[in-house]
């Protein structure tokens, strides 16, 4: 049976039933080997209480657990902060930080739906009308237009685009802000400049400066946590030191060097930042880059000072307020430490918040140069600044591109120069460069895994990412073939490492994940054993 | 019935000039806004110590925006169905453009019977193309879902009233002035210099109505989104913005922003705070 | 936030059901964590887990990279997810009564 289509205006009706529920027969089917029937990876429904508990009547997925409203009064104050807050987002002075880009957005779309066919979680979910890249951003614009503009309440009936405006749909609203990983490849195929991706990121931003109603993921246990405690992952400094310890020997057991790896050097040309989820999933990202720096004898450091020791700026991905206080701490570390400047290592969202959006941010003293970590390794391997032997890499690699190095950065090529060579079966995944996929993860959805939203964006979000990686390598499908999935960001390492586990993909079908400088260290003619160690982590 | 078609025209035309200017103050007066980019390859960031290599420059910028408006490039490669109608109908509406300039120009300068045919052949052509890319615009919308679902019913007014100017102008050439150029030509030229007043008042029903639709295209135009198209360009919004250099006026600009007080009001976000304020120490110091 | 019943005792939960208050935990309320993640009853391997992330967390106040858990349990990947279906993270440190991991983990 063909389901109703979900029209824009009915985000305000039938407020007490789900307006979507998603089957596995509704999503985009996937290439061999799961192809075949019997495999349906479902999104658990929420328990009772759960549903009692929190809103997830938009496609019952709680992203962010808001809170029901406990009375009518509530649900009305809400919906005055809403617009209190909308207000805001459409003033100058309030939000100069995107106004220009969010008027831009609003304003130009001609409704011609070349989005929609951009939208890798549109298109996965089966083109499910309410993940279409312009149906938030149409729920907004008539929200603006008879809310927000005079006369507007006149206008809507008369032109036709009439919306409600009451508690559920804001509550719809603000999950629906977070089933969009702003990766903004429908930006990119814009013909217009529209950018349905921002209307995301403000939607978000409205929610949380205004209202407060953030995933706590990202707020509480993420901006918060890293400002107060030093780190997203809650590493203390005194729990960095005794992580570090441990990974110096780790690299003595693996290389026999005794390698330290550098903290707090004064006046050292380059204060490195890691995505501190390095530490505790990762470590041998963190080990490899030390290894490589020691051989390329560069003066670098890492910093043990609060927020120094974590790249990470969930801000980008919600909140102005938040971006601007991390992005200002990462300067003040780097001006301490007098170093000549920051690189920003393995971290898609780090690159593009600390070197590009912060750059409005930065003046005077903490205007720090601040560059991406990849073309000093392009440098170190194409300029051949260390031995390096290709033939240690003989096994199938595919390189997958976190958005905010590619499209959002335009850095596409030192990371392929690397893996070209020194992979000699490397294949690239489809699209790929400036048209990539998202891992699924972006925006931080990688770190959200709260109530059933890890199912949504394994199933939903992640799956055209899987449809790609399982495209690259169907020639070597054959799980005693070891293969290698090169991502670059702690954040799509997270994702991709959560849909491989979910399709026991290590155990099936051969298929291993990791970052870049791995590959590079690797292939070290130094090294006497490889350092890529063949089993899941 | 001429005065107001005269009034409605020349203030149409008033209206147009004043609200665009107005619009495009408006936009010109924006503050400058955190950088958020997109790229269509490799950047200035792919190269180590970027900050001392040339970016951009506002040549190159031109020339990419030059090329999306002539060939509506993005149309044609994501999503080419769409282009087929669209591009007949912008190159019809182009070539109009181009045709009225002509007109006017010629009209002042040559003397009407020297008016060349093949200017009539321009004009039709270029109607044509508008047409045949109009309604299939319209016709397109009218009967694909997808489309339809997001298009409210104003904007197929839109659609008609484009079509209905087009074909009164065609009727307008070559019925009322019998598809004779120098007829045309001298009806431009005795609107444009005043030279026929007695015309001006008592217009005939084909001009007076070519007249009115050009006064409700005059009127629409500074709310379209034509002209935001600029500013995406011109205001650099979506392609390799500025750095802030020190010493630079992005970074006059920058500190002038941060001085201003934060205007949200979520409880992580102390009343009163400037931008600016979120150093470490100021923000201990506030705390204690 | 919701309240569970664990070893006999009233226990604030989040909504996926990590402990609130680590001070209230104890062996019991371990075994009660362990039957909501499907790795009841406990064995010495479980114990040996928890008793690890439990001692490095009182210490530094944070779960010990999954590396280290590896290595210093001597039990690969494969066998801590046979121990505990949801993984380390989302399984062994609820069970032990850690908060839930964060950041880019």
């Amino acid at each position: 049976m063909k389901k109703e289509k979900i029209r824009v205006g009915d985000i305000s009706k039938n407020r007490d039933e789900q307006l979507l529920t998603i089957t596995g027969e509704d999503m985009m089917s996937l290439p061999s080997p799961l192809d075949k029937g019997g495999f349906q990876q479902l999104i658990r429904p929420l328990t009772e209480e759960q549903r009692n508990d929190y809103e997830c009547s938009l496609d019952g997925v709680s992203a962010i657990a808001i809170p029901k409203p406990k009375s009518k009064e509530e649900e009305d104050r809400l919906v005055e902060r809403f617009l209190g807050g909308l207000r805001k987002l459409l003033s100058q002075n309030d939000n100069w930080t995107f106004w220009q880009q969010l008027l831009l957005s609003l304003e130009s779309c001609v409704r011609c739906q070349t989005c929609g066919e951009a939208c890798s979680i549109y298109i996965s979910s089966g083109k499910q009308e309410i993940y279409r890249p312009t149906y938030r951003a149409e729920v907004l614009r008539r929200i603006i237009r008879k809310y927000i503009k005079k006369g507007g309440k006149f206008f809507a009936k008369v032109a036709g685009d009439d919306i409600d405006l009451n508690w559920e749909t804001i509550a719809r609203l603000a999950e629906l802000a977070y089933r969009c990983t702003i990766c903004r490849r429908c930006a990119q195929w814009c013909p217009l400049g529209s950018d349905n991706g921002l209307i995301t990121h403000e939607l978000r931003k409205l929610f949380s400066q205004e209202m407060g109603i953030a995933p706590r993921e990202i707020h509480e246990l993420g901006t918060v946590q890293q400002l107060n405690v030093g780190s997203s992952t809650g590493i203390t400094p005194r729990a960095l030191e005794n992580i570090i310890s441990f990974m110096e020997e780790d690299i003595e057991e693996k290389t026999g060097k005794k390698i330290m790896i550098p903290f707090d050097r004064e006046g050292a040309d380059i204060l490195l930042l890691h995505n501190a989820g390095e530490f505790i999933s990762w470590p041998e990202n963190i080990e490899a880059f030390a290894i490589l720096f020691d051989a390329a004898n560069i003066s670098w450091t890492l910093s043990s000072e609060l927020v120094g020791y974590d790249a990470v700026n969930y801000g980008v991905w919600y909140d102005d307020v938040q971006l601007a206080r991390i992005a200002i701490r990462h300067a003040e570390v780097a001006r301490e430490l007098k170093v000549k400047r920051i690189s920003v290592g393995e971290c898609g969202h780090a690159h593009k918040a600390l070197v590009v959006v912060a750059d409005r941010v930065l003046s005077g003293d903490l205007n720090i140069p601040r560059e991406s970590v990849l073309p000093l390794l392009e440098d170190l391997v194409c300029n051949e600044k260390i031995k390096l032997d290709p033939k240690r890499n003989d096994f199938p690699v595919t390189l997958h591109d976190p958005c905010n190095m590619v499209r959002l950065m335009g850095i596409v090529e030192p990371q392929r120069r690397i893996v070209r060579k020194l992979c000699p079966q490397f294949r690239e995944m489809e699209p790929h460069g400036v048209d990539n996929y998202c891992c699924g993860g972006g925006s931080g959805f990688a770190i959200m895994s709260s109530m059933n939203f890890q199912d949504w964006r394994e199933s939903i979000s992640g799956r055209m990412k899987l449809k790609q990686i399982l495209e690259a390598f169907q020639d070597v499908i054959d799980p005693s073939i070891h293969k290698y999935v090169c991502a670059p960001c702690s954040n799509c390492k997270g994702q991709i490492r959560d849909l491989l586990n979910s399709h026991e993909a290590w155990d099936k079908y051969g298929i291993l994940y990791g970052g870049l400088v791995e590959l590079i260290v690797n292939a070290m003619v130094d090294l006497e054993k490889p350092f890529i160690e063949w089993e899941w982590r | 019935m001429g005065l107001i078609i005269i009034a409605v025209f020349y203030g149409s035309i008033l209206f147009c000039v004043v609200a665009s200017l107005a619009k495009l103050l408006k936009f010109a007066k924006a503050p400058l806004h955190l950088r958020w980019e997109l790229y269509r390859g490799s950047s200035v960031y792919e190269l180590t110590d970027w900050w001392t290599r040339p970016h951009v420059t506002s040549l190159a910028k031109m020339k990419s925006a030059a090329l999306d408006i002539l060939f509506l490039r993005d149309f044609y490669h994501r999503n080419r169905g769409f282009w087929y109608f669209l591009y007949l109908f912008h190159v019809g509406l182009y070539l109009l453009i181009l045709w009225h300039l002509w007109l006017f120009i010629c009209a002042m300068t040559i003397h009407v019977d020297a008016a060349p045919v093949w200017g009539l052949l321009w004009g039709h052509v270029a109607t044509v193309l508008a047409l045949i890319g109009g309604v299939g615009i319209f016709i397109k919308r009218m009967t694909d879902e997808e489309l339809r679902a997001y298009y409210t019913p104003i904007h197929y007014v839109k659609w008609l009233f484009v079509i209905l100017t087009l074909v009164e102008a065609f009727y307008a050439v070559q019925i009322y002035f019998d598809a004779s150029m120098p007829a045309v030509m001298k009806y431009v030229r005795q609107q444009v210099a005043f030279e026929d007043l007695e015309m001006k008042f008592h217009p005939h029903m084909a001009t007076a109505a070519h007249v009115l639709f050009a006064s409700a295209w005059l009127i629409y135009l500074p709310f379209s989104h034509i002209l935001r198209l600029f500013f995406r360009y011109y205001h650099q919004v979506r392609w390799d913005d500025v750095p802030n250099v020190r010493g630079s006026a992005v970074e006059r600009k920058v500190e002038k922003l941060l001085s201003q007080r934060v205007g949200w009001s979520a409880p992580h976000i102390p009343h009163g705070r400037k931008w600016a304020d979120f150093s470490s120490e100021q923000e201990q110091g506030a705390e204690e | 936030m919701a309240k569970a019943t664990l070893g006999g005792m009233e226990i604030e939960i989040d909504e996926d059901g990590f402990i609130q208050e680590p001070e209230k935990w104890n062996e019991s309320v371990a075994e009660d964590l362990a039957k909501t993640e499907d790795a009841s009853p406990m064995g010495g391997d479980h114990w040996k887990l928890v008793n690890y992330l439990r001692d490095y967390y009182i210490k530094f106040e944070i779960a010990p990279p999954i590396r280290m858990l590896c290595k210093k349990t001597g039990f690969d990947l494969k066998h801590i997810y046979q121990l505990f279906p949801s993984g380390p993270a989302k399984g062994a440190c609820k069970v032990a009564g850690l908060p839930k991991p964060t950041g880019c983990v």
